[in-house]
């Protein structure tokens, strides 16, 4: 017993696949389907090879033929996802660095605001100790005259 | 030639699902009428009726089978092999090929390439079916 192989040609018609023909031969098959597909008749060209197991029962199936077309159509929409993705990432990666900017900015300023009244009594001490100095030393001049 | 065909039975299709039998002009497809065969499947879905055989087509039978049922055309002839799967054209409703090879009534292995065409009086049901086949004798061994 041996596995049974079809090929089948499909156009895409109105919105939907239709089988055009099929062969028991995968060149055959494959030579009419690029025919097809070069003569720019078909919105889309594809190949399924369908593979009937005897001892299973079961039918599987592959497509091992797509049309330039649906494979440009596959690529472009690849290259966009692909394209959307880094965007994304880009987007991404700049909101995280301005993020960071503004946390930095802000902690900064938190520093700095909370800087600000400790710098301002310090300064008021060194006047005052400045003061009290220039005090302590007018008096000691007077008192030694 | 398989091929051939099968692009003539596109252009006859036009936006139809099948085309008719009207539409085919033997004079502008000589090349293929010779190797060609018409089964008639009216009221005969299980033993179709041989309607026409090209010339070229009638060299690899043993006696004439215009009008004779496919159940009873010779053994080891090309209509009986290029004819075999009628049933699956009948049932899917496309064209369908295959080849394979066999051993004729004179005793000479035989390898052919066939289609099976359906076609319709209506465009939509299938009604006939229109066959081709190219082939080749080889020497046995």
């Amino acid at each position: 017993m041996s596995d049974m192989k079809a090929f089948e040609i499909h156009t895409y018609q109105s919105g939907k696949w239709k089988i055009d023909s099929v062969f028991d031969d995968r060149d055959l098959a494959m030579f009419e389907a690029q025919r097809m597909d070069e003569s720019g008749r078909y919105t889309s060209i594809r190949v399924v090879e369908e593979i009937y197991v005897e001892s299973t029962q079961e039918t599987k199936t592959r497509t091992i033929f797509r049309g330039s077309k649906i494979a440009a159509a596959n690529a472009e929409q690849l290259r966009k996802s692909k394209e959307n993705r880094q965007n994304k990432g880009k987007a991404l990666q700049k909101r995280k660095s301005t993020d960071v900017q503004r946390k930095k900015v802000a902690r900064k300023r938190k520093i700095e605001k909370k800087a600000s009244p400790v710098r301002l009594i310090l300064i008021l001490i060194m006047i005052a100790a400045a003061a009290g100095g220039a005090m302590y030393g007018l008096m000691f001049l007077q008192g030694g005259l | 030639m398989v091929l051939r065909l099968l692009t003539h039975w596109r252009d006859w299709c036009g936006d139809a699902d099948y085309p008719s039998f009207a539409q085919v002009d033997p004079a502008r497809m000589a090349e293929i009428w010779d190797f060609s065969f018409v089964l008639d499947i009216v009221g005969r879905e299980d033993n179709p009726v041989v309607r026409t055989v090209g010339s070229e087509f009638q060299k690899y039978l043993p006696q004439t089978v215009r009008d004779c049922a496919l159940s009873d055309v010779p053994a080891g002839s090309l209509i009986e092999h290029a004819a075999s799967y009628y049933h699956e054209i009948i049932d899917r409703g496309v064209p369908i090929s295959r080849g394979g090879e066999f051993i004729k009534y004179d005793g000479m292995k035989v390898l052919y390439r066939s289609i099976i065409l359906p076609m319709s009086d209506d465009g939509t049901s299938v009604s006939g079916l229109f066959g081709a086949a190219n082939c080749r004798e080889v020497p046995n061994g």
